[in-house]
This record gives structure tokens, C-alpha cells and sequence, in this order.
């Protein structure tokens, strides 16, 4: 994976209980046997596997994730809904109003455009050349004279290229709107073929079309859209009279419409004869036909511009309006995209998980429930580089877990059949102890078949509350005294074996083995466990067949381990959570009583990659 | 309140131009007989009815799901707001962020063992047997969020989706395709439309003949007035012009390496393929390609000098310099092997059913038709999909089209054999019958084509003169101020199913297959079969077929209702 080695994911539960399938009432739905397995699949005894394809969709990195305090479960991005606060600009952090972003299809509507071939933000410029050609003719016309383009910093395009230039520095997103909207010839605009004057002639429909459609300029996209949409319109007005003659007379509005129908109009000829709708003839009316010499000018111009010339597919998919574009000269700045900002709800219980301030600027949050204040940090680095006991020198006498991880270790070259020792430490975020048991298939396989005996060699531990870090300084527990014995003993041994390394292993061997049961060090509110994990190129032959191929997939050879995490603890009766909304007597009821909650959950850790033999 | 009939008649009914006037009075009146309502005066409530401006609140999504990508946008929009692919890159995991490492893009990755070309970067496949349709649906649930929250951004208004899919879509797909709908839109009603009357709808064209190539099949849909009609399928598509691409890069990559054969290391990437043949892949025309190639290139020197083209692939070592003229043979060989159109041998090559080159199954389909449509169509073709925009393709097409329709005319037995004699002397006797019937009958210009065709047609013995008559008698006042040259093909622009179905939201024409949200999420798909009686079981002939088929404003039975339609077929 991207990430660097080692690695940890967490697996949100909501792909079994949320999907949208499984919404759906299961008994009802006979011909989609599909969704029926899927949900036995998921089922609690069930392993987790992190080399399904489906892995990739319920896997997040602990930040990411959002843990709802009503429900007690995590929530990740799927079973979450989302809220729109506030829209604004990501370029020049505008607050937008919901109205206007609806109508220019939430883009930036000041100065704001993106590159259209690299996607950097364009700046404004104003040209030099003006100036000097204005000294020519006259100071006052140069003055007058002033233009402006869009230009990129990064890659130097520049409006200049397709030949766009403004007359002000300001809103030049109308500027820029406009500029489109004066490019089509004004005969074929989409107003002559106007409502009104196709409803006071509603015979035209079976007149023969007088003029051949006149060959006018390929319509741009919303040219043709335009006049197709008034066609249509007009053309559904005039067949709707047909729903006259069904009319209902026993209501009083239905009379109100009949005597709508006596009035002198138009609408007695169509009573008589219903007129047909019929489809666009003329360009005007949003018939295009093919122009086949366009393609053959396409290919020419394709043979001589060749690669370069042409737009990517990256390009062109950024472009807003992408149909019918082919060459360089037919990208526009892309006006910025805005973003918002938003609350997120449960979907289950629908209660608010996260609501930050309304403003672009502002970095607040009114309601944050994280994921990383319940759930149990987990993580994975390995003991040593080369041998156990070596590793005690660097590893043990710390006190943190996190500066245990062995400096030289090589996560990208996990040998086979070579026992590799990994310290598991999980950090309680909680106020209240919690008894930890995990489980692991005991059997990972990577991608490309390579199988690896994995082994939790003290599966069930407690791990400490997170309690104000001064309460370990200032009145140690009898476990921190415990620990520093240890270690004052372990540092004892260092001294004494210094004399040469191999007495030194010994010696460490001798007092510090990984035991199975046994955690390996805790500290206040965390723990850690050896995990020993041992590459087995014995593959099942099939996996062999097809990796002895030897295309290499970057994927095929990342060790990763699925570990189930299943955490019991006791907490305040009603939850921390809404203690403050609580009356008195119930606080009282809870000052006393405690509940028993459990969490459990899968989390992946990417161990390394193992190398061939 | 939600589900009373009249309620959404209403909404139905503002925002054209002119609210119907009764369509609210009478289905209410079917449903249930009751007195008029006396709150509110009568004019008001037609007029300035609460649900007028309700309406105007309703937000209208328009999605089409295809194979590789999904364009989502807002109704009365003239392009999508997005168009998302359904790539490697999406399907990783968040949080890795190594599609944006530079050198990324340089690095080529394998298929995997098993999968077929391209199949990484496709949603599903028609084929359900042995899919994953939960992955499906993991998949396409992150592409409707992205839409909603990069895009779209939508807000708590209530909302409708016109969802434009494949007419053929199976039914677990579409039911998994319905549920995220309705799961990442919060929509209370979805209405589907199918692709090909889409694209017709696009091209202002009330029927046509769409040829939709697209990524695992080229469909041609005949559409009569907006119904589907015919449709055959061709596996030449997209993805076979991708493969062919593919080998040709690697060949030229291997002849620039100096390497005898392609391995693995000059086998293109999928991505680089399309970038190459959106960019580059052109088609020859029809008289370039049926020369003979050292004619060919005396054509070629006058004013089509074979340069070469440099193509800087990305995941290539060395940039690749193809002639240009080799560019137009992945499109030759996918959609126009020419011994498969004009077998020369005998017996004569033929194709599998599944994979006809394009001019073939365009033919065939046509051929299929009755005469009348078939001489409508031939002046409305339409071209969609993502591998129609080869330039030159369309022309090509159309060009051997008419090739064939000349050289076979429309006689459905291709080899009369011994019986040809036979044959032809019918083919005289009918021939004399029909000029008799000829002198009686003036021929107009829009059975131009007709009677061109017809007369083919009677050469095979499928249409006696009387039924040209008949016709003749039966055709519309309409249909004659149709523009028509005899004889001629023409290709209709369209601008996609994606703008078809939004304009078809914004004209607020009530769909046939219309999905109500309570209604699908208790009961799912099987609460239209059973109540339509269309489920496919002996049921299905009690309702009309016609009725079900309409796409295009037609109206409801009742609320109660409603069918799959096309789908539940």
C-alpha cells in the first residue's frame, strides 16, 4: 500500500447492517439471490479477509473514522449523512449563498478559474503589449485600452492560447460567460422559435418545412440543448388540448376549465383535430445532422497537431462542457469548484456526529465524536532487526512503545521462513480500563500466495485508563513499580554482559524471551504484545502456478494481518455522554452503578513485504 | 400525504407552460369519489396551489449508470456535472493517497490473472454469474457520494432521480443500482429511462436507429416513436477496440526495442490505451479503405503523406513513432473486418452472432424491421456511446451501410442457391404486378425509400404489393411533411442519454417506470412484478404490452401501480 510499513486500518461493521441492499426487505426480493449470500458471507464467525476487492471499501485509517456515541459503533464516511453548512470557495475562501450556487453549478462566481491543463489555480494578468501599441494612436486610447487574461504560474498556459481576453480584472466569471454567449450568430438563437408564436399557429406542425434548414455553424452543446428544450416545450403545449376531451363535469374546476375552452382562442381548432407531436426538423429546432466533411477536417487536423496537440482524458474530463472536444485550442478555464463545509449524522440514530463552525476560515468544531477518543489506537512495529535479544538493547529500556520500533528494520524485505518478532501495543484513549482479547486467522496470506503463520503469543490483556498523565508521576501503581524493577534489573544485566556481545545475548536470553501469555511491557494507559509472524513460501499450488508467471502486481507481495480486536469495559451507567442532561437523581443512580459495554471490531495491519527466497 | 393520488398529479402538472386542467380532478376521482374540497376557492388551488411552489423546490438528479462511468448532474442542464470512472483508482482504499505520488502514472500495472482486458475499471458486467454483486455495489456507492458531495452538493430538498440505464440491464443490478440511489440521494421517486430512447430524445428525433457503441457491447436500437422496437447486440465495442489498440502498441513498442515479439514489458496499460485512442484513433473513410493498398497509396502521396505520429506514452520507455496511417487499423479491424462484411470466398466467412462488424448488425437489425420503420430509420441514425467518437467513424458506417443495402438490397436469404432462377422469375412476375399497382397509386416522396426497399423486399417474396398499399392508405398526414431525399442514409447528432434524460426531467414528462421510494425499500423489486402482473410469468398477457413499453408521456394507470415496464420483461 501507499502508506508506509507498517500500517493500520480499521474496518467499519457498516458493509453488513447498512448497505443499501440490505435496506431492502430480503424475504421480498426472490430474483436477486444475489444480496441473500452476501449477508451469510458477512456474518459474525466469519474471518475478515484484507485481500478481497470489497476490503478496500470498509477499511480507513483510524482518523478518518467517527464513532457514534448513541449507537456505540464506528462510523465511517458510508454510514454517515451528511448536511451542507456553508458552500465556499476553496481559492479565495468566498462564502457563497445556496441560491447562486445552484445557478452557476457551484462554481466560483468572482475570479476564480483552474488551469485546464495542469488544474492550478489561474492567475489574473493584465498585458504589457497594449501599452506600447496605444502610444502609437494616442496616451488616452492605451489608457482605455487595458486587458486582462487568465494565466497559469505552473504551466504558463494563458487565456491568450484560445484567443480570451477581458476588458476588468473584476468578476471576470461573467466576463468569462459572456464571452460564450456572444461567440453564436444571433440567427439561430433558440428565442425564434419562441411559445408564443408556435401556440398562435399550431397548424405549422403539418406544414411542410419551406426552407432547407440553413448550414450554420455546429451549435455548441448548449445552443443545441437550448433550442431542443424550446422546441419540445412548444411542442408539448400544443398537444396537451388533447387532454380536453377527457374532462371530468362533476367537479366544479373541471367547469371553470371547460368555460376556459369557450373563449375565442386557438384551442377550438386543436379540439377538432389533435395535432400530432412531431419531432425537430430545422437546426433551430435542435435537429443536428452529422456533418461528415467536420470528421474528415478532425483527422486532418489530428495528423498534424499529432499527440500534443490533443487533449487527455484527464483534461477533458475536467472541462465542463466535454462533449465534442478534441484539440488544445478547445479548453476553457475551468471556473473553481466549490466546496462546503458539513455536518455528518448517524444514520442510524440520526444524532449529530460532527458540525464544525460555519465560517470558510474558521477551524472550529462544535461537535467532534472521533473515532480516535473511543476506539483503541492500535499499532505494529517490529522488535529487532536482526535477532531477538539484540533488539532488548534498544527496545526494553524505553518506556514508551512508540520509540521501541527497531531503527534498521526493513519492513519492504520480510524473509521467509525466518521467525520476525512484531510488538503490538494498544493505547486505551478511554477514562476506564479495558480488558482486550484478540484473535487472528493465524494464517495471512499475501496477494501473490506466499502464506504466513501468524501468532498473537499473549492474545488477552488489560490495558490501563487513560487517566491524567501527572496520576502515573505522582502516585505510581504497584504495576509501574513493578516495571521499574524490571528494568533497573535489565539495565543491571546490560552492565554486567557488556563485555562482549555474545554473553550479552545470552544473558538476554536468558532473562527476556518472548513468552507466550505473558504481555511484554504496559505503561499507563497502554500495552504491548509480541506478535511473531513467520513467512511460509510453501504456497498452495495453485497460487504457485499463477505467480510463478511472474507478473508482479506492486500489491502481491504486502503482508498484511487481519486482527479481530473485542474490548470489555466498564463505564458510568448512562455513558459520559449525556451526563449533563441528566437530573440529579439519576446522577445519583449513576454515581454508584457501572456498565458493562463491549466493542469489537477488525483491523488490518500492514506488516511489510516479503521478499522471495 | 405523500402517497394521495392527487398530490403528485399536481406536481406533474405545474411548470409546463399551462397546468393540464383535469388531470388532477380525475385521477383523484378514480381513486376515490369524494366532494370537492371548499378551503380553498377553485382558481387557487389550480393556480396558486401550495404544491405549485413545492414543486419549484423539488430538485431534479439525473444519473446514467453505464458499464465505466457514471454522469451525474441536475435536470435542465445542457452537460453533466460529472462524468466519474469506476477505475483502479477508486476502488483503493482512503488514506491511500499514491494515484497522486509523482511517477505514478509511469508505473504500468498488470491485470490480474483471470480478468479480461479492462475488466478493473468496469462497474459490472451483464454477465451476473459469476460476479460480485456486493462489490458492484461498494463501488457504486462511492461514485454516487463523490457525485453528491463534490459535485452535486445537494441539499435536504426533496428530490427525484431520472436514473438513464441500459434497457437490458439484469434485474439484481438494477435492484442493487436502485437501492443506492435511493440510499445516497435520500430521492422519494426515481424514474427510469432507458439509454437508447434517451439518446433519441437528445436528438430532437421521435425515432431512430441508435447505434450505440459502447464499452462491452455495441447495441443498435431501433426506436419508433419512442419505443423500443428491435435491438441487436455486437460484442465489437469499446473494449475489443482497446485490445486491438493494445497489440498494436505493443508491437511497435517491440519493433522500436528491436525485439522480434511483444512481451509483457510492451504491453500498454489500459489507461495509456484509451489516452491513445481517444487521442489518436481515427477511422478511413469508405473509398480509402476499399482500394487496393498500392492504389492506396498513390492516393495517399497526392495529399495524405503517411507521416509518423510520436507517442510519448507515459509507462513506455522510449516514445513510440507510429505512421500514421496504422492508427486507423485498430478501428478497421474492430468494427469493419472486411472479410466478415464482403465474404469473397465460398462458402463465405461469417461471424458469430455476438460479434457482427457494425455495418452487418446495423443491416440486420434493419432488415428486421417493418418497411415503414425501416424507411423512417434510415434517415435517423444516430451514433452514441464512448466509441462513436472516432472521428470518421460515423461516415465510414453509414458508408458501408449503403454499400451493403446496394449490394444485397433488403432479401433476408443471402444465398438462393440452385433456387435463384426460381427466384428471380417471381421476382420479375412481382415486379410486373407492382408496376400495375403502381400506375394506380402515386407514389409520394416519403415512400421514397419505401418503395425502393419494397421492392426488394417483394423481389424475396416477404411483401406482396397489397400490403404497399395498405400502407400507403394507412400512413399519417403527418409523416408527409417529413423532408426526405429517397434513398439516402443520414446520421443525427445526438447529444447523449445523459442530456436526453435531462430533458426529460426538465419538460417534467412522467415517466413510465416510476420507482416510489416506500414502496421499493419495503417491498424491493418484486412489488412490480406482482402487482403489474409482469414478473414474466403467465400473468404478463393480461396487460397491454404497448401500454408498458411507452417511454415518453405516457400516462399511469393509477398510482397504485406501477411496472418495470421495459425492465420486467
Amino acid at each position: 500500500m501507499a502508506q508506509s510499513f507498517p500500517y493500520t486500518y480499521y474496518r467499519c461493521p457498516c458493509v453488513d447492517t447498512s448497505t443499501p441492499t440490505s435496506a431492502v426487505a430480503p424475504p421480498n426480493l426472490p430474483s436477486d439471490p444475489s444480496s441473500a449470500p452476501v449477508e451469510q458471507d458477512e456474518e459474525e464467525g466469519h474471518t475478515f479477509d484484507p485481500l478481497s476487492p470489497r476490503a478496500n471499501f470498509s477499511l480507513f485509517p483510524l482518523e478518518h473514522l467517527l464513532y457514534c456515541t448513541e449507537c456505540h459503533e464506528i462510523r465511517c464516511p458510508r454510514c454517515t449523512m451528511e448536511e451542507i453548512i456553508s458552500y465556499y470557495c476553496p481559492n479565495c475562501l468566498f462564502e457563497a449563498g445556496s441560491s447562486s450556487v445552484k445557478e452557476h453549478g457551484n462554481r466560483c462566481i468572482r475570479n476564480c478559474f483552474n488551469c485546464p491543463t495542469c488544474t492550478a489555480p489561474l492567475s489574473v494578468n493584465a498585458m504589457e503589449m497594449e501599452r506600447s501599441n496605444g502610444s502609437d494612436t494616442g496616451s488616452s486610447a492605451s489608457e482605455q485600452s487595458h486587458q486582462y487574461f487568465l494565466s497559469c504560474p505552473y504551466c504558463n498556459w494563458s487565456s491568450l492560447e484560445i484567443d480570451m481576453d477581458f476588458k476588468s480584472p473584476q468578476n471576470i466569471y461573467h466576463q468569462f460567460t459572456k464571452f460564450y454567449r456572444s461567440q453564436p450568430d444571433l440567427e439561430s438563437k433558440p428565442s425564434q422559435v419562441s411559445p408564443t408564436e408556435a401556440m398562435e399557429t399550431p397548424t405549422q406542425a403539418t406544414t411542410p418545412v419551406q426552407q432547407p434548414p440553413t448550414p450554420t455553424a455546429h451549435p455548441t452543446d448548449q445552443e443545441h440543448y437550448a433550442r431542443l428544450t424550446a422546441f419540445l416545450r412548444t411542442q408539448i403545449s400544443d398537444t396537451d388540448t388533447n387532454s380536453y376531451n377527457d374532462i371530468n363535469f362533476s367537479s366544479p374546476s373541471s367547469i371553470t376549465r371547460l368555460m376556459h375552452l369557450y373563449n375565442p382562442s386557438s384551442k377550438k381548432a386543436a379540439l377538432q383535430k389533435p395535432a400530432l407531436m412531431r419531432e425537430a426538423q430545422k437546426q433551430n429546432e435542435g435537429l443536428v445532422v452529422q456533418d461528415l466533411e467536420r470528421d474528415q477536417k478532425r483527422i486532418q487536423e489530428i495528423r498534424f497537431r499529432g499527440w500534443d496537440g490533443t487533449i487527455s482524458l484527464s483534461q477533458r474530463s475536467q472541462q465542463q462542457h466535454p462533449r465534442n472536444i478534441h484539440f488544445d485550442t478547445d479548453l476553457r478555464p475551468v471556473p473553481t469548484l466549490l466546496i462546503c463545509k458539513r455536518s455528518k449524522r448517524c444514520r442510524t440514530c440520526r444524532s449529530v456526529l460532527f458540525r464544525p463552525e460555519s465560517k470558510p476560515t474558521s477551524t472550529r468544531f462544535k461537535i467532534k465524536l472521533l473515532a480516535l477518543e473511543k476506539i483503541p489506537r492500535l499499532s505494529l512495529r517490529a522488535l529487532n532487526a536482526a535477532t531477538v535479544p539484540a533488539a532488548l538493547i534498544t527496545s526494553v529500556p524505553s518506556s514508551s512503545p512508540l520509540i521501541t520500533a527497531a531503527q534498521g528494520f526493513d519492513y519492504n524485505a520480510l524473509k521467509p521462513l525466518k521467525p520476525t518478532l512484531f510488538l503490538l501495543t494498544l493505547s486505551n484513549p478511554l477514562e476506564d480500563p479495558v480488558k482486550v482479547t484478540l484473535a487472528t486467522p493465524g494464517v495471512s496470506k499475501t496477494a501473490a500466495g506466499v502464506e504466513s503463520k501468524v501468532t498473537i503469543l499473549c492474545p488477552q490483556f488489560e490495558v490501563g485508563a487513560n487517566t491524567d498523565v501527572w496520576d502515573e508521576a505522582l502516585n505510581p501503581s504497584t504495576r509501574d513499580k513493578e516495571r521499574e524493577r524490571e528494568a533497573k534489573r535489565r539495565s543491571a544485566l546490560l552492565t554486567l554482559s557488556s563485555g562482549s556481545a555474545e554473553s550479552m545475548a545470552e544473558a538476554q536470553a536468558g532473562v527476556r524471551q518472548a513468552e507466550a501469555g505473558k504481555i511484554w511491557s504496559s505503561g499507563r494507559n497502554w500495552t504491548s504484545v509480541i506478535v511473531e509472524v513467520v513467512p511460509n513460501p510453501t504456497i498452495d499450488p495453485s497460487a504457485k502456478s499463477r505467480s510463478s508467471k511472474g507478473r508482479g502486481n506492486e500489491d502481491d507481495d504486502v503482508l498484511e494481518i487481519p486482527v479481530f480486536v473485542r474490548m470489555e469495559y466498564e463505564a458510568d451507567a448512562h455513558g459520559d455522554g449525556d451526563a449533563r442532561l441528566d437530573d440529579s437523581t439519576s446522577s445519583a443512580r449513576r454515581r454508584g452503578e457501572k456498565e458493562k459495554l463491549e466493542e469489537a471490531f477488525w483491523c488490518v495491519f500492514g506488516v511489510g513485504r516479503v521478499v522471495g527466497l | 400525504m405523500a402517497s394521495t393520488p392527487d398530490y403528485f398529479n399536481r406536481k406533474i402538472s405545474v411548470g409546463r407552460t399551462r397546468p393540464p386542467p383535469s388531470q388532477l380532478q380525475i385521477s383523484g376521482a378514480a381513486a376515490s369519489p369524494r366532494t370537492p374540497l371548499f378551503t380553498r376557492s377553485t382558481s387557487s388551488q389550480l393556480y396558486n396551489s401550495p404544491s405549485a411552489t413545492y414543486r419549484t423546490d423539488e430538485e431534479f438528479i439525473v444519473l446514467e449508470v453505464g458499464t465505466r462511468f457514471l454522469r451525474a448532474g441536475l435536470a435542465a442542464e445542457s452537460s453533466p456535472r460529472c462524468v466519474l470512472n469506476f477505475g483502479p483508482d477508486q476502488q483503493r482504499r482512503v488514506g491511500d493517497y499514491r494515484q497522486w505520488m509523482p511517477g505514478h502514472e509511469n508505473k504500468r500495472r498488470k491485470r490480474k490473472r483471470g480478468e479480461s482486458w479492462g475488466q478493473n475499471h468496469e462497474l459490472w458486467r451483464m454477465d451476473i454469474r459469476d460476479q460480485d454483486t456486493a462489490l458492484v455495489e461498494d463501488k457504486l456507492d462511492r461514485a454516487l457520494r463523490e457525485a453528491d458531495q463534490k459535485y452535486l452538493l445537494t441539499d435536504n430538498r426533496p428530490k427525484r432521480i431520472t436514473l438513464v440505464v441500459d434497457s437490458l440491464l439484469p434485474r439484481p443490478l438494477l435492484s442493487i443500482l436502485l437501492s443506492n440511489c435511493f440510499h445516497a440521494f435520500a430521492a422519494h421517486t426515481i424514474t427510469l429511462l432507458p439509454t437508447s430512447i434517451a439518446s433519441t430524445v437528445s436528438s430532437g428525433l421521435r425515432s431512430a436507429l441508435v447505434v450505440d457503441i459502447g464499452w462491452a457491447e455495441t447495441s443498435v436500437t431501433a426506436v419508433y416513436e419512442y419505443k423500443e422496437i428491435a435491438q441487436k447486440r455486437s460484442t465489437r465495442a469499446a473494449k475489443w477496440l482497446g485490445e486491438e489498440t493494445a497489440t498494436l502498441l505493443a508491437v511497435e513498442s517491440a519493433k522500436a526495442s528491436g525485439k522480434e515479439k511483444a512481451d509483457s514489458t510492451d504491453e500498454p496499460s489500459v489507461e495509456e490505451t484509451e489516452e491513445f485512442v481517444t487521442r489518436l484513433c481515427w477511422c478511413q473513410d469508405y473509398a480509402t479503405a476499399h482500394t487496393a493498398p498500392d492504389e492506396s497509396k498513390e492516393i495517399a502521396e497526392e495529399d495524405f503523406e503517411d507521416i509518423s505520429v510520436s507517442v510519448p506514452l507515459p509507462g513506455a520507455s522510449q516514445t513510440l513513432s507510429i505512421p500514421f496511417s496504422s492508427l486507423s487499423k485498430p478501428v478497421e479491424s474492430t468494427f469493419f473486418p472486411q472479410p466478415l462484411i464482403t465474404p469473397s470466398r465460398d462458402p463465405p466467412a461469417s461471424a458469430d452472432d455476438d460479434e457482427l462488424p457494425l455495418p452487418l448488425l446495423l443491416y440486420k437489425t434493419l432488415l428486421s424491421l417493418p418497411v415503414e420503420v425501416r424507411s423512417t430509420l434510415l434517415l435517423r441514425i444516430i451514433l452514441t456511446g464512448g466509441g462513436s467518437h472516432v472521428p470518421g467513424l460515423s461516415s465510414r458506417l453509414l458508408s458501408e451501410l449503403h454499400a451493403l443495402i446496394q449490394n444485397r438490397e433488403w432479401d433476408i436469404v443471402r444465398n438462393w442457391g440452385s433456387a435463384a432462377e426460381v427466384m428471380a422469375q417471381k421476382a420479375a412476375q412481382a415486379r410486373e404486378r407492382k408496376a400495375a399497382a403502381e400506375k394506380n397509386a402515386e407514389r409520394d416522396a416519403a415512400a421514397g425509400s419505401t418503395g425502393r426497399s419494397a421492392e426488394a423486399e417483394s423481389g424475396g417474396m416477404t411483401m406482396p404489393p397489397t400490403i404497399v398499399e395498405l400502407e400507403r392508405q394507412l400512413e399519417r398526414p403527418g409523416s408527409k411533411s417529413r423532408p426526405v431525399t429517397p434513398g439516402t442514409l443520414r446520421a443525427v447528432e445526438s447529444m447523449g442519454p445523459w442530456v436526453g434524460g435531462s430533458i426529460f426531467a426538465n419538460l417534467k414528462i412522467k415517466g413510465v417506470v416510476e420507482v416510489d421510494r416506500e414502496r421499493f425499500l419495503s417491498q424491493g423489486l418484486a412489488s412490480a412484478g406482482k402487482e403489474a402482473g409482469f414478473a414474466g410469468h403467465a400473468g404478463a398477457e393480461k396487460v397491454p404490452l404497448a401500454g408498458t413499453r411507452a417511454s415518453l408521456g405516457g400516462k399511469m394507470e393509477g398510482k397504485t401501480v406501477w411496472t418495470l415496464g421495459i425492465w420486467g420483461e
